[in-house]
């Protein structure tokens, strides 16, 4: 990715055709909201709900990636970058590598990476995860090692006491699975020669793809990496991901460091400093290679982290209000914080066929193909723009998205409850987990299922058309949410696979499993 | 789930913390007694991680059973719902009739009032007839109008004094055993109807459900000629239909006053099997 700009052709059409699809999706809502087409209220009004969180996001992405004209390195950047590899005014920087117990084959690669990479720097190790054979690895490979006296405020609060306890004019920051590329100072550090500059973020990448979770979680980031992110930066509203960035410290500091009152610390800080008239950078190449979650509980428990931190943002982040930011950055921060709402689209989409089969209720009252002409060209225009921008797109990534729905709305509600802030699918580390995970999902399928059979049964000549295509919708939803089931089921029966053989190196488990050679 | 809780606080408090070889901890170090602590809540939450798998397991099961439940009642009333047909509202209607003079002449004496039950050949009225006799003088007689049939005066149209003609209405008398229940009905419909099916009639007027069956259709310009009285059922547009649905029991008709509506829901599945469909009998 990234190399890979889309060419001016492309991004014309592309502009095209979301032309397109903006008037098919208002003709679409003209005919969903006219009130002669309303089938049974609370089913209408719910089908209302979910396309126009459908279409309100379709236009906040269109508006984003559009954008987008592809942009290369400014002058100045490309003229720093020179006398960076010359060596000449090489500023001092420190690279952490924040680790919270993730086993030592893992962050070794990491921190001899980080070691490794072009330009001079010092590489950190910032261990909470207080494990004594990574400090001895650091002290072998001179590298060094931060230990705290306590765990306060997560990553955030780990990263902090590091600023605190080092120097260096500029900041790079890895989770302790992303592995940088020799050229990520020498790429990302110039984007930054503007003093206005606060950090330059560049993509996450996941190198893992062997099964439905990790290509589903990288696809689904490849489309935000590779169309959201460069329109973002148009709107000076990229924001920081946590790794694969570089601070200047001075921006940190003016802030107070890393924001240490949520676990979305990396969007809360882009916040800040946005607000503080900071400017931020998207550097469009994959600069480092991470490790996608690779099981559903792992998968799961990040979804539950971004949309809480979306949601965090929408409830709490003074978006509308608050001093600061310029309207465009307002609208993007906006775009991202209710970008997780479209998990209540997914969930009322994978009920509405159900809910025709099995009471009979359908949301609008129109002929099939009055129907289809408002909603064929819309959600054709949709997928079409997607398709084109993105050049082409798995079906891992849509189950992977529509999966995760019910965490979304967990996720929504723990934030609006002023619940806990970390999903609690209570299980113990390491065991074998299946149904648990996916009760809610488990429960979608079999509504589906069931609602399927019954509208066969209750199939007559009158409601034959409409029964057919409840039923073929319903036989979707079925197939991705058997698919999430399922992989729940695969994830116990490969991690069961791991613990009897050798661990393969990949994935990340408890320091405590690695300790005990699990 | 008390079993299991005691057996998941039993493994915590019985296991030495790193019983198994686990990380060999410098007794130095000032994390010693918070590593065994964290074991300690590692087992912890391995117990409660398997009474947790037990209860989604169960709470799976549930849904399943919910499902198949939900699913034979769910099925049984689409069934049912489809050959139920709702027709809307329907009117009680009367068929009145009119009790008509002989001949001229003038009301002596009224029998009856308007609400009084009147059997057949009950006296109605007497009057006395203005004639000519054979030998061409005037003459009188005197005769008494009798009811021709059970039923109950709605109105007395020639009161004691009146001057009649022959063939004015003396009494307006109707039948309650006559009454119909109509509606309009879509022309569309008609073709899922037959004469003979039977139709629940209900009104938050009404302390049961009244029972009656599909008996023919008329043209509404028919039933207005029928009942001058009524403006309201003739009000219909055009390819709409006047159904009308005889009561099965006319004596629980009682004393229930034309006008009224009703919620009239047909039974499709009932009737005899090979009856016409009422579409064919109009066309």
């Amino acid at each position: 990715m990234g190399e890979a700009e889309p060419t001016p052709d492309l991004q014309r059409v592309a502009r095209l055709v979301i032309l397109a699809g903006v008037v098919a999706a208002g003709a679409y809502l003209y005919f969903l909201l006219s009130p002669s087409h309303r089938g049974t209220p609370w089913v209408w009004a719910l089908a209302a709900v979910a396309e126009g969180l459908t279409i309100f996001q379709a236009l906040t992405v269109w508006w984003t990636v559009i954008a987008h004209g592809g942009h290369r390195d400014p002058a100045d950047v490309v003229a720093w970058r020179e006398r960076l590899l010359a060596g000449i005014d090489v500023p001092p920087v420190d690279v952490f590598v924040t680790v919270a117990g993730e086993p030592l084959e893992i962050v070794s690669r990491t921190v001899l990476a980080a070691r490794d990479m072009r330009l001079p720097h010092e590489t950190w190790v910032l261990d909470d995860g207080r494990s004594d054979e990574l400090r001895a690895f650091c002290e072998r490979t001179g590298v060094g090692y931060l230990r705290r006296p306590d765990r306060r405020h997560a990553k955030a609060g780990n990263v902090n006491a590091a600023l605190a306890r080092t120097s260096g004019e500029f900041v790079a920051i890895f989770d302790a699975d992303h592995v940088p590329t020799s050229d990520f100072l020498v790429e990302a550090l110039p984007h930054l020669v503007d003093r206005r500059v606060a950090f330059a973020q560049s993509p996450q990448w996941y190198g893992n793809r062997d099964h439905l979770v990790p290509i589903g979680a990288s696809e689904s980031q490849r489309i935000f990496y590779e169309l959201i992110c460069p329109g973002k930066n148009h709107f000076n509203a990229v924001f920081c991901v946590g790794t694969n960035v570089v601070f200047r410290r001075a921006a940190l500091a003016e802030v107070g460091g890393l924001y240490a009152e949520s676990l979305s610390e990396d969007i809360w800080t882009s916040l800040l400093l946005h607000r503080h008239g900071w400017r931020s950078v998207f550097v469009p190449k994959v600069l480092a290679r991470g490790l996608a979650p690779d099981t559903l509980r792992g998968y799961l428990k990040q979804q539950f982290r971004w949309a809480r931190g979306g949601f965090e943002l929408l409830f709490t982040g003074r978006l509308l209000r608050g001093g600061g930011l310029r309207l465009d950055q307002r609208l993007q921060y906006l775009f991202t914080s209710t970008h997780y709402l479209l998990a209540f689209a997914t969930l009322i989409f994978q009920l509405l066929p159900a809910a025709f089969l099995l009471l009979g209720d359908a949301p609008v009252r129109a002929g099939f193909t009055t129907w289809l002409a408002f909603y064929l060209p819309f959600s054709l225009l949709l997928l079409v723009v997607t398709y084109l921008q993105a050049g082409g797109f798995k079906i891992a990534a849509i189950v992977a998205s529509l999966g995760a729905a019910p965490v979304h709305v967990q996720a929504f509600l723990s934030v609006v409850l002023r619940r806990s802030s970390t999903w609690n699918v209570t299980n113990a580390r390491g065991s074998v987990q299946s149904i648990e995970l996916v009760l809610p999902q488990f429960a979608l399928l079999v509504v589906n299922l069931l609602a399927i059979g019954v509208g066969v049964a209750a199939l007559t000549p009158e409601n034959r058309t409409g029964t057919f295509l409840a039923i073929f919708w319903a036989a979707l939803q079925a197939l991705v949410l058997a698919r999430v089931v399922a992989e729940a089921f695969l994830d116990a029966a490969r991690q069961r696979r791991e613990l009897v053989r050798p661990p393969r190196q990949r994935g990340r488990r408890s320091e405590a499993e690695f300790a005990r050679g699990a | 789930m008390t079993d299991l809780d005691e057996r998941a606080a039993g493994t915590a408090a019985s296991e030495p913390p790193a019983r198994d070889g686990g990380p060999t901890v410098d007794p130095g170090s000032p994390f010693v007694g918070e590593q065994a602590h964290e074991r300690r809540q590692h087992l912890r939450r391995a117990a409660g991680g398997r009474r947790h798998a037990v209860l989604a397991w169960l709470a799976a099961l549930a849904i399943v059973a919910a499902a198949v439940y939900g699913g034979i009642r769910l099925t049984g009333y689409r069934l049912a719902g489809q050959t139920q047909l709702e027709l809307g509202s329907a009117m009680l209607t009367a068929s009145p009739v009119s009790v008509p003079s002989p001949g001229d002449g003038q009301v002596v004496h009224v029998y009856v009032h308007p609400g009084l039950h009147v059997r057949a050949g009950g006296k109605l009225v007497r009057v006395r007839f203005f004639g000519t006799n054979s030998s061409g003088g005037p003459s009188s007689s005197l005769a008494t109008i009798t009811a021709p049939g059970a039923g109950i005066v709605s109105s007395v149209a020639a009161p004691k004094g009146d001057a009649i003609l022959r063939g004015d209405a003396l009494v307006q008398m109707y039948n309650p055993q006559g009454d119909t229940f109509q509606t309009t009905i879509d022309t569309a419909t008609l073709g899922r109807l037959r004469k003979g099916m039977h139709a629940t009639l209900t009104s938050p007027a009404l302390p049961h459900p009244l029972a009656a069956v599909v008996d023919h259709v008329v043209q509404p310009a028919a039933v207005s000629d029928q009942q001058p009285g009524s403006t309201t059922t003739t009000a219909t547009a055009p390819g709409t239909m006047m159904l009308v649905l005889r009561p099965v029991h006319p004596a629980a008709l009682g004393r229930l006053i034309p006008g009224l509506k009703v919620n009239v829901i047909v039974h499709t599945a009932t009737g005899p099997k090979h009856a016409p469909s009422l579409a064919r009998l109009t066309s």
